[in-house]
């Protein structure tokens, strides 16, 4: 008897993952089918809608997960992301809202590889805050070391004309201040014209009355793109930070974790009729915002600083030791100076 | 249960995957398109029309949500508030380098790719460009001659609508145009001042020109779909064009596939890896994961066309596992993933036209620039670099920043700066960054993207050519400004881009004679599986300077006439 009563809770459990697994199908269907069907409306101009008539939902046989080959490991892992301002990461779930915050407290290196060790807060509920570890899986630099820039720039050659119309982020024979000026010369040449970028001094000096122009004259053109596009490039608060020679190198970083234990994993979308992994793996995509975060920076250069010494390989231990050193020094003084 | 055999798949919906999709499904095969990112819809999408105060961060995008979501993207001059949606976040999609070697790695992930705003430049490259290698002993030539290229050139400008000038240079061969845009007063006057400037110093090569760009003046040549209409000149392509005059594969390649009812587009379709058959060797499908449902997914195929744009498409070949379980197909040579190229920009100078009247002239939107192809270093050398680089850029009035130097005060300032726009005119060098091996992708399987799968790690850095390079162009737009009588040059000798931020990446996966030094043949064909083709910028063999997209497409079309021949024939 006690067996059939087995048999029957089990049928039920199996039922109820296979209905919320179809569920979950369902709804991503659904949401699918609402964006191709968008393409069959008109365009707010009345023109005549000129793209694919139709696009297929899925096709193929369904394969069960966790057979991407390359990875090594099984393990599902799942992208987040956050920003680290002084010590602190505020991360996000995949949904964009808010997850935890990450202290960071202490770094160490364990076979080859940057650890931090690190105190999650939660920013919801009544859950105690925990220790936990992460690792470093990589990183991306966004600009080159300020070092590397200024011996390009200190090439000597000698200015054709001298300049008198100068540049505010770029001074003649001088690296820009932000790397971007310089390179989007050529890349707003690709855009719509490029035109009032170019000019900086009035072409009527002295207050007097600009000619006219004759009938007929071949005339420039403006457009509201070339207005947007000719006032300084979008200063987002990275390039902010790279005009205060901010460079760190690694501006944006990749570390690993999984939750501590009794925490619920945060999910998208329900994986196919997996059953899902209590404590999955966690990829965490840091950036480190530029303004009002010298900490943050800081904290990043020195871990990059780690990363770096980390790479350059053997004989570098004394080296490493002293980096690491400091960036434990770092993160204690955050710490410190933290509000509990 | 019956599984469904394709005639081909093509991953990527871009430049190349709607041409790869157009070519094939036309010549009667059965093709399945899959594309990673959502379907489009122009009246949600595009935003061409918007002005800044019908956005609520004025055009320029909420800053906090772009510097934590597209910290890479926003780096683009397109990637604002009127068109930000069509990039990648970055987070979703990462990628990592060392330490200090940056990389910007641009993408869009929507049904027509990056040709939803890209820069629109078409130029054919030259047998100066193909057989460089020849010329300076640097790398190695490609497999193919300018001959081989020119008919596909043919077909794909009829089809997409190039206007241009033709202008009779050998360097840079002239197409099959439509009505060519006009020039601005500044740049007729950089266009005779130049011109006057290159007999002087003897240069034949030395010529302006109006950019030749993919954007209809007129209804195109090969106007089979007959839905596209002439630009308007609204000025805002990278927000989408309602009418599809510029060239987009959602406007033009895919409705052409479609229509023949032989091909299926499947969006969301995250493409992971290639499938083996274990019997013989072959590729038999390609493995994807849903984006929306998460689901894992194979579909199978004879051929499969990779088009999923330069890196994209090496990290699947990277990512895919040969019968013997190594890491990576089609890399017997061991080059794939190496010779990563990209334009080299940060050379140019500005000026301004002070003998041009300053009368506002405001006519909207030419959306265009003019173009000064390679003459360094072609019939002779000429400069103490190898290869050369091109000039884009432009010359018009400005519209209010005189104001900021302009003097005075009061009501007569005021005037002055309504009434007074000065010509102003620049000149960005394109650079022709060189191939080396150490310029490379692998796979850091440490990092994965959103979907599970293992990111690209890009190591490539800029060598001593280019800073030679960068440095020479500056000097040299600074000399032709001069010729054209420009006065207050402001000359920007570096420094150099950052790699990738051309948007030109390319190499990867090179074409080649030779299997031992070569992933594809001279017919985008993987040398080690035949029913593997590479037609985007991961096959080029050296960059050029000229913009490639123009030639991705021709040598996709190239590569999909032999294909099918092959498949007729028994051969895939």
């Amino acid at each position: 008897m006690r067996r059939h009563w087995a048999m029957i809770c089990a049928a039920f459990l199996v039922a109820a993952i296979n209905v919320s697994s179809v569920e979950g199908q369902r709804r991503g269907r659904a949401a699918r089918i609402e964006r191709a069907s968008g393409t069959h409306l008109r365009s707010s101009n009345d023109y005549s809608p000129t793209g694919p008539y139709s696009s297929v939902i899925a096709v193929g046989v369904h394969r069960v997960p966790g057979a991407v080959p390359a990875s090594d490991s099984n393990a599902e892992v799942r992208a987040i992301s956050g920003s680290l301002r002084g010590n602190r990461i505020a991360v996000r779930d995949s949904q964009d809202r808010p997850f935890f915050d990450l202290r960071l407290i202490r770094a160490r290196i364990v076979q080859g590889r940057l650890e931090l060790e690190g105190e999650a807060i939660p920013v919801t509920g009544r859950r105690a805050s925990v220790r936990m570890m992460v690792d470093l899986g990589g990183t991306l630099a966004k600009y080159r070391p300020p070092e590397d820039e200024q011996v390009i720039a200190r090439t000597p050659v000698t200015p054709v004309t001298p300049a008198a119309g100068q540049n505010p982020a770029q001074p003649p024979g001088q690296a820009p201040a932000n790397p971007e000026s310089a390179s989007g010369l050529g890349q707003l040449s690709q855009a719509t014209q490029s035109t009032a970028r170019t000019a900086q001094t009035p072409t009527a000096p002295g207050g007097k009355q600009a000619p006219q122009t004759p009938p007929g004259q071949t005339p420039g053109g403006r457009t509201t793109l070339t207005e947007a596009i000719t006032a300084p490039p979008v200063q987002t608060a990275a390039v902010a930070g790279a005009r205060l020679g901010a460079t760190t190198g690694c501006e944006i970083f990749f570390l690993r974790f999984r939750l501590p234990e009794g925490w619920p994993a945060r999910t998208t979308a329900r994986r196919d009729g997996r059953r899902p992994d209590i404590r999955p793996i966690y990829q965490l995509g840091v950036m480190v915002p530029s303004r009002d975060n010298k900490r943050g920076e800081e904290i990043d250069q020195a871990m990059c600083r780690v990363v770096r010494t980390l790479q350059s390989g053997a004989g570098a231990s004394e080296r490493l030791n002293e980096e690491l050193a400091r960036l434990n020094q770092l993160l204690a003084q955050a710490s410190s100076a933290e509000p509990r | 249960m019956t599984t469904k055999v394709y005639d081909a798949i093509v991953v990527g919906s871009g430049a190349t995957g709607g041409w790869a999709a157009k070519q094939l499904a036309e010549k009667g095969l059965d093709v399945l398109v899959l594309e990673a990112g959502p379907q489009i819809d122009p009246k949600r999408d595009y935003k061409q029309h918007y002005f800044p105060y019908h956005l609520p961060f004025r055009g320029f995008g909420n800053r906090e949500e772009l510097e934590r979501k597209q910290p890479i993207q926003s780096r683009c001059y397109a990637c604002n508030e009127y068109g930000n949606h069509f990039f990648v976040n970055d987070l979703d999609h990462p990628y990592t380098t060392p330490p200090d070697r940056p990389f910007s790695y641009i993408r869009g992930r929507q049904v027509g790719g990056r040709t939803l705003m890209w820069g629109r430049q078409s130029y054919r490259l030259s047998d100066y460009d193909l057989k460089a290698a020849s010329r300076d002993g640097w790398g190695e030539d490609w497999p193919i001659e300018y001959k081989d290229l020119a008919p596909y050139y043919d077909i794909v400008e009829r089809f997409i609508g190039v206007s241009g000038m033709p202008e009779n240079l050998p360097q840079l061969p002239d197409g099959i145009f439509l009505p060519p845009m006009p020039m601005t007063c500044g740049e007729l006057q950089l266009k005779r001042g130049v011109e006057e400037y290159a007999k002087k110093i003897g240069n034949p090569f030395l010529r302006v020109t109006i950019g030749r760009t993919a954007i209809l003046t007129r209804k195109p040549l090969d106007d089979a779909l007959g839905t596209r209409k002439p630009c308007h000149y609204c000025g805002r392509c990278e927000s989408g064009c309602h009418t599809g005059s510029y060239f987009s594969s959602l406007h033009a390649t895919l409705p052409a596939a479609l229509r023949t009812g032989r091909a299926t587009l499947v969006t969301d379709a995250v493409v992971s890896h290639i499938v083996l058959d274990r019997n013989t060797g072959r590729a038999k499908g390609v493995y994807y994961v849903d984006a929306v449902t998460r689901a894992h997914r194979e579909v199978f195929g004879r051929m499969i066309f990779l088009c999923a744009g330069a890196l994209e498409s090496t990290r699947i070949l990277l990512n895919s596992r040969s019968l013997d379980g190594a890491e990576g197909i089609c890399n017997s040579s061991g080059v794939l993933g190496h010779y990563l190229m990209d334009h080299m920009m940060g050379g140019g100078a500005r000026g301004t036209l002070p003998n041009l009247p300053t009368k506002p002239f405001f006519r909207d939107g030419r959306p265009n620039g003019i173009y000064i192809p390679r003459f360094v270093n072609l019939e002779r050398r000429d400069r103490p670099f190898l290869r050369g680089y091109g000039f884009q850029g432009g010359s018009g009035q400005s519209l209010w920043q005189h104001a900021k130097t302009l003097p005075g005060f009061g009501a007569d300032f005021k005037r002055r700066v309504r009434e007074e726009h000065p010509w102003g005119i620049s000149l960005g060098g394109f650079g022709e960054v060189l191939p080396y091996y150490e310029n490379h992708v692998r796979l850091n399987k440490d990092v994965v993207d959103a979907f599970g799968i293992p990111v690209l790690h890009i190591d490539v850095e800029y060598k001593d050519n280019e800073k030679k390079m960068v440095v020479d162009m500056g000097e040299t737009a600074a000399e032709l400004l001069e010729a054209a009588g420009a006065k207050d040059i402001t000359i920007s000798r570096g420094p150099m881009s950052i790699p990738g931020h051309g948007i030109h990446e390319c190499g990867t996966a090179r074409m080649g004679n030779d299997p031992k030094k070569s992933v594809l043949n001279k017919f985008n064909q993987a040398h080690d599986i035949p029913n593997i083709f590479v037609t985007d910028g991961a096959c080029y063999v050296s960059i050029g300077t000229q913009n490639p997209t123009l030639t991705y497409m021709a040598i996709t079309a190239r590569a999909c006439d032999y294909a099918v021949e092959e498949l007729r024939a028994g051969r895939i």
